[in-house]
Formats: structure tokens, C-alpha cells, sequence
């Protein structure tokens, strides 16, 4: 599990949280580790999934302390989840007029009533910081996973890729990749 | 609670994502707790969070929002740790939480009550 503190140390250094700041979750967070060791509790039971992914879960804590910089999630997804069942009852409405003028004009519906899924186009997060790229990509409803890469020698914390690449058309929730430069 | 814990789909992370801050304040307002206690309390209900998010990033919003108050101070036997307790905020907002949820859950029930009359048999 020391790996597991370390990869948030690194993590916390890279998004530029305080020193003092990352050294009280690091030093919490190992005492709460112990602590469910002794009795024989897995790591997975005090980090859920955060377990298997400690940048995520070290940006994720570092963000909601407001030691770094990012809207919060759940507060800037309800609206857009809201705009998205608009969205979905809006089309809903709009087919079945489709439908009901083209019955009347005693014509097959020229359109498919068939896709309610949201689909959104992938933002270009390439050049941005790590943070500002995933509130970005959240606020927009993606969930995003980011490995580090020591090619580039691009500013540590800049997105150096992406994938699926900017302008794509993917569902709502859609995972988004990013190489970070470390 | 129990039945939510028997089978962990994605409906299941859905619903606790809405109200795990509220069921968070539950168990701090039992006693003020440093953090694997409280993944202990919840534990103890049921409340496992495998295969869910950590508490962390949700304390360190009750904080933020001034939901709950923290303190340093020695536990059994082990180094100090960061305690939590609910603030008047808090306390309010709890109640507030538990009243939404009740309303929520008595209005899904009254939709989903035919459902299960109907399986059941």
C-alpha cells in the first residue's frame, strides 16, 4: 500500500498541491490504510474503486479540498443531465411530429425513430493542463483516464494526446484517454 | 440497505452516488470519527463502498462546504488522526438530506409497489 501513497505523493506534487496540504492526506490516508490492514480490511474496502487508480482518486480529493483548481463535479453535471433529458424529449417530441406530418401526407416516415442516445462531440484537450482538461472534459459528461509519458518534453502536466481524437462523435459517458507529459 | 449490498450494479453506484455525502453525515453525526471509522459505520450497515468511490473526496467536500468541522487529536493506540464532526450546518443539512430522501423513496415506492405485487405471486 506504500506504493499506493507514494503514486498519490507523486500525483499531488504534479497537480501542484501545497506540500503541507498533501503530506496530511498522504499521512491520514496511510494511518486509515494501517489501521484496516491490522484487521485484516483490503485497501479496496477504504478506497473503493479509487483502489485500482490513484492519480485519478489523488486529483479527485486534492480538487474537492480546493487545493487545486476544478469545478466540482456533481454540481456542474446536474444541469447537463437535465439538458440532456431535454435534449432526448425534444428529439422525442420532434420525431413524433415527424411522424404524424408525414402520416398525414400518407408518406413512410422518412426518419428513424430509433436513436435516443445523446451523442457529444469530443472536445480538443491536447495542450491544455491536466486540470483544466479534466474539468472540461467533465463538465461536458466525459469520464476521462490519463496515463503519464516521459517522451514528450512538452510542460509536466500537459495533455500530449488524446483518443478518441477532437471532434469525434461518442455517447454521452464515453470514456476519453489522455497522455499526460510527466 | 441490505438488499442493495446483495447485488452491485451500476444502479446501485447511481443511487449511493446521490446520497453517500448524506449517509456520510449520518454516521459522523453518531460520533465525531476520523476516516476508516466511518468506513467502518457505513461497513457495519451494509454500506460496503467496494467498487465504489472513496469517502475522501466527499469528507473533504463536507469540509469545504462547512458541512463538518475537523480537529487533531490521539485515537486508540495509534498516531493522531483528523477527526470529523458535524457542524450546525451540518446537522441542518442532514436533516434537510433525510427529509428529500424519505420524500424521494415514498414517492419510487408508491410507482414500484404494483411492480413486486405482481411478481411476487
Amino acid at each position: 500500500m506504500n506504493e499506493f501513497i507514494e503514486e498519490c505523493r507523486r500525483a499531488w506534487k504534479r497537480l501542484g498541491v501545497p506540500a503541507p496540504v498533501a503530506n496530511e492526506m498522504a499521512t491520514d490516508l496511510a494511518a486509515d490504510l494501517q489501521e484496516a490492514d491490522a484487521e485484516g480490511v483490503s485497501p479496496e474496502e477504504v478506497l473503493g474503486s479509487g483502489a485500482f487508480d490513484p492519480q485519478s482518486f489523488a486529483a479527485s480529493w486534492a480538487a474537492e479540498r480546493g487545493v487545486i483548481d476544478r469545478p466540482r463535479s456533481p454540481r456542474t453535471r446536474r444541469p447537463l443531465v437535465l439538458g440532456a433529458l431535454v435534449l432526448v424529449l425534444v428529439a422525442g417530441v420532434g420525431i413524433a411530429a415527424a411522424q404524424l406530418l408525414s402520416e398525414s401526407d400518407a408518406n413512410p416516415p422518412a426518419t428513424s425513430p430509433t436513436s435516443t442516445t445523446v451523442s457529444l462531440a469530443v472536445p480538443d484537450l491536447v495542450g491544455l493542463d491536466l486540470v483544466e482538461a479534466l474539468a472540461r472534459a467533465q463538465s461536458l459528461g466525459f469520464s476521462i483516464e490519463f496515463a503519464y509519458s516521459n517522451v514528450s518534453k512538452a510542460k509536466s502536466g500537459t495533455v500530449i494526446a488524446q483518443k478518441p481524437a477532437a471532434g469525434a462523435e461518442v455517447t454521452r459517458g464515453a470514456p476519453l484517454s489522455l497522455v499526460v507529459a510527466r | 440497505m441490505q438488499c442493495m449490498t446483495a447485488e452491485a450494479g451500476p444502479r446501485r453506484s447511481q443511487l449511493l452516488r446521490g446520497v453517500l455525502d448524506l449517509c456520510l453525515l449520518a454516521v459522523i453525526e453518531e460520533g465525531p470519527a476520523y476516516g476508516y471509522v466511518m468506513t467502518k459505520r457505513l461497513r457495519d450497515r451494509g454500506l460496503s463502498i467496494v467498487g465504489e468511490g472513496s469517502i475522501y473526496p466527499l469528507l473533504a467536500r463536507l469540509e469545504r462546504d462547512g458541512l463538518v468541522e475537523t480537529y487533531r487529536a490521539a485515537s486508540d493506540g495509534g498516531p493522531p488522526r483528523k477527526y470529523y464532526r458535524t457542524s450546525r450546518r451540518g446537522k441542518r443539512a442532514l436533516v434537510q438530506g433525510v427529509t428529500e430522501w424519505r420524500n424521494a423513496r415514498n414517492a419510487i415506492d408508491a410507482v414500484l409497489r404494483p411492480v413486486e405485487a405482481e411478481v411476487q405471486p
